[in-house]
């Protein structure tokens, strides 16, 4: 059970303790977040100076949640006939109804304190533990306690405002004299406002007021359908396998919970990155949750794609590794980015989201048929494909290779595996910079021909269709021969190093190939039998890193850990190839670890073995929930259903494993208007892990299966 | 006195060309605290400025040298923003091209003058 309890609504989020209580530290990331700035670092309960003790909570919705609580000091032979009950809302800060009840027989008289304190840390000065630059300040204006910063003229305040008499208050506290009669109730509500003098957008009306109140229960999302009405509108997933049941409404709440609106489009949302450090647009994060998403809830990509266009790179600006045409990396509101102390006023540190945002761009328009945003955006789309030819690509060898121009708080990895020790040779030393990951051509590869489409069908280009067209053929022709490793039964390099070597690691990166399509199918053959060997595929999913490589580590963050939509993108390359089994045991075994982790998948678990563990090993430090997490489960669902959108029709070609039996999703939304799809369990898994060999159905050829 | 607010947006009373905004379309108002207000009209490219309190797409609100500073391109926009120097409303829409081109062009000024004499 986790000993911490986050709620979120937006950017805003609560993380406290299972009593209630904030209890800010290094290493203890608690608080009230709003606007990347922690907003409340200490908020204690105690009744006539103690703490009380958790008796049972509650997160009811993503965004409230509820703790019932009993006086500490009581034993098994004495019964406190006080209890205590808190609500907690969150939005815009949060709103708490404290009530205190009294079984007994007789009235009591109590001392009721909160404690508060705000130390508006940057989420970077929480995790790297620096110390504040401007100065705190505290005003008491009658039932309201004002706890602020101020450095120049950045303001940022915390305000705390009760319904209850208040006999005392400081800069430290509010305490309540209560007197509960005899079987009687005393109760307080206690608003936190999270106090932004022109909040982008809102220069004009400052943020004075928490979104919820007394008794809200029902989630308000800005401007769009409610919760039950967003479930609603995905497709009704029914099965004989409650795992899979709950997972998917697990996943399709999540993500409903991880939206964030943008002030550009504060009517909309697209998926943030995840809680508790990544309650931000990230452009990776969102194109990809986006993704995965399209068929259960188009309209996360329709907001991802004008958001991510609408702050395109423009200029050449190495604090923010930005370049003209770029998608940017990631968005932050923050002091420290205030101040030019960190670059993420955007920040552009990633070479894999221009491809990525085409991908989406051309896949979005399949689904929905939304010809219409394509068009509205072919001038962003021509100016990422021209980043990827003028600055992606470095040094004009053809290939897409990324290393920071900013040196001191530019990332170093500007891949997915972002991690500092992630790109590295099979023997475990590093790759040399400037670095060109496999994953990424393939990314490019898929993009240009997915382009090429959107040149001839829609924006009326046939030159730049062919142009495109032909330097897709050309890369994959030149990326097959130079990322090629023949050892070792042949796979492809995880990157060619900064003096153009084979970083010759043994990753999950070439089941992005295969996804992408840009794999020669008897390459993309050799590269199934590693996928599904033991080296890498743990019996949950597929490691980031084949054991046995030097720098494996089964917690290691990207070098041998297990991530879900690294091993959802496997399964979706395998399906494309026409791996139709071996793609259903990966999906089923994905589903099989939610069903380990409450339904709802982690960031990232452990590497280790199935066989050893028997249960998937949780990572120490993961995000959840997190986006692109949440909507593997909704992939292995449509690579299970084999859901392809061609022209205005869905094809379904279900490759679903025995064990399920059967699976319908109903009313999929789509350019097609809604269609159903059915799969029965007629896909034998063996118990053994690896499936290598006996598999019916050649491999397809990329063409085959998606491009039109 | 003339300040450097005044003298920026009198440069452009009369219309100028500035290639970096031709995808630009709005009104732009600049209220500069202590020193008056204009509004920046933008037309595909074509830039003017006016004098004095109008409607306007979007409006902004902040001391001279900040104004001033990101309208020359010498501040970035959204930091000054958050860093409380610099206040926005309206249609926010309007701002993403608006300060991309004028961060492409180096500046309104440069942008304008660059145009004049004929340097893409």
């Amino acid at each position: 059970m986790s000993s911490t309890i986050s709620i979120l609504e937006g950017s805003t989020f609560v993380v406290s303790d299972r009593v209630g209580d904030i209890e800010a530290s290094p290493d203890e990331p608690l608080g009230l977040f709003a606007f990347d700035t922690r907003f409340l670092s200490r908020w204690v309960l105690t009744l006539d100076g103690k703490r009380p003790t958790v008796l049972s909570t509650d997160d009811l919705a993503y965004f409230r949640a509820q703790f019932f609580l009993a006086p500490s000091g009581g034993n098994v032979y004495v019964n406190s006939p006080i209890s205590i009950m808190r609500k907690r809302a969150v939005g815009d800060g949060f709103h708490e109804d404290l009530t205190i009840f009294n079984s007994g027989p007789k009235a009591v008289d109590i001392e009721v304190r909160i404690e508060a304190a705000a130390d508006f840390a940057d989420l970077f000065e929480v995790k790297d533990a620096l110390k504040k630059k401007g100065d705190l300040y505290h005003r008491l204006e009658g039932r309201r306690l004002v706890l602020g910063y101020k450095r120049e003229r950045f303001v940022r305040e915390t305000w705390v405002t009760v319904s209850a008499e208040v006999s005392a208050m400081d800069e430290k506290s509010i305490s309540f004299r209560a007197h509960i009669p005899a079987h009687g109730e005393w109760t307080t509500c206690l608003d936190v406002v999270t106090a932004i003098d022109g909040a982008l957008g809102r220069a004009d009306a400052p943020l004075t007021k928490t979104k919820y109140g007394h008794g809200d229960i029902d989630a308000r999302p800005n401007g769009l359908p409610s919760l039950q009405k967003w479930t609603d509108q995905a497709p009704d997933l029914r099965t004989s396998w409650d795992p899979m049941k709950l997972t998917y409404t697990k996943s399709l709440v999540d993500l409903a919970a991880l939206r964030v609106y943008p002030s550009l489009y504060p009517n909309e949302s697209l998926p943030a990155a995840g809680l508790p450090w990544f309650m931000a647009v990230f452009g990776r994060d969102s194109v990809i949750t986006s993704l995965q998403a399209l068929p259960f809830a188009s309209e996360l990509a329709e907001t991802t794609l004008k958001l991510l266009a609408m702050r395109q790179g423009t200029v050449l600006d190495s604090f923010r590794d930005e370049e003209p045409g770029k998608i940017l990396h990631e968005a932050r509101w923050g002091e420290l980015t205030a101040f030019e102390e960190r670059p993420h006023s955007p920040y552009f540190g990633s070479a894999d989201v221009t491809p990525l945002w085409l991908i989406l761009l051309d896949e979005y328009e399949r689904w929905t048929g939304d010809e219409g945003l394509v068009r509205r955006l072919e001038k962003h789309a021509r100016a990422a494909l021209r980043w990827i030819d003028d600055f992606g690509d470095r040094d004009g060898d053809g290939y897409v290779e990324y290393a920071t121009r900013n040196e001191e708080t530019g990332l170093v990895n500007q891949c997915w595996k972002d991690s500092w020790d992630s790109i590295c040779f099979a023997d475990g030393s590093l790759a040399s910079l400037p670095r060109a990951t496999c994953e990424i051509q393939g990314y490019v590869y898929d993009a240009k021909r997915r382009c090429a489409r959107l040149a001839r069908e829609i924006w009326g280009d046939q030159a730049l269709a062919d142009r495109l067209d032909s330097e897709a053929t050309s890369l994959r022709r030149r990326f097959n021969d130079d990322f090629w490793v023949p050892e070792r039964g042949g796979y492809f390099a995880l990157a060619l190093d900064g003096k153009k070597r084979k970083v010759d690691a043994m990753t999950s990166n070439m089941g992005h190939l295969l996804w992408s399509g840009i794999a020669d199918p008897d390459k993309a053959d050799k590269c199934v039998k590693h996928l599904m060997s033991d080296r890498m595929f743990t019996g949950w999913g597929i490691r980031t890193l084949a054991e046995g490589e030097g720098s494996y580590n089964p917690i290691g963050y990207h070098v041998g850990t297990v991530w879900p939509h690294d091993t959802a993108f496997v399964a979706w390359g395998l399906r494309r190839y026409g791996y139709r089994e071996h793609a259903a045991r990966l999906a089923y075994a994905m589903f099989e670890a939610a069903n380990c982790f409450q339904h709802r998948l982690p960031e990232a678990f452990a590497g280790y073995s199935r066989e050893s563990t028997r249960f998937p090993v949780e990572y120490p430090t993961a995000c959840s929930p997190q986006a692109w997490a949440t909507g593997a489960p909704l992939v292995m669902l449509r690579v299970m259903l084999g859901l392809v959108p061609v022209l205005d029709r869905l094809f379904v070609d279900p490759a679903v494993p025995a064990q399920i039996e059967q699976i319908e999703l109903l009313n999929i939304r789509g350019r097609w208007g809604t269609v159903d799809a059915f799969g029965r369990g007629r896909v034998s898994l063996p118990m053994q892990k690896s499936l290598v060999g006996g598999v019916d159905g050649r491999p397809l050829t990329p063409e085959q299966v998606v491009h039109r | 006195m003339t300040t450097s607010a005044v003298k920026f947006f009198e440069e452009f009373a009369t219309p100028r060309d500035v290639p970096a905004l031709a995808d630009v379309r709005g009104s732009y108002r600049f209220d500069v605290t202590g020193v008056g207000t204009w509004v920046l009209h933008i037309e595909c490219g074509k830039v003017s400025a006016t004098a004095g309190a109008s409607e306007a797409d979007i409006v902004f609100k902040g001391d001279e040298a900040d104004v001033v500073g990101v309208l020359e391109g010498k501040k970035h926009m959204l930091t000054t923003f958050m860093q409380g120097r610099f206040g926005a409303a309206g249609n926010l829409l309007k701002l993403p091209a608006f300060f991309g081109g004028l961060r492409a062009a180096g500046g309104l000024k440069a942008a304008a003058q660059a145009a004049k004499e004929g340097v893409s």
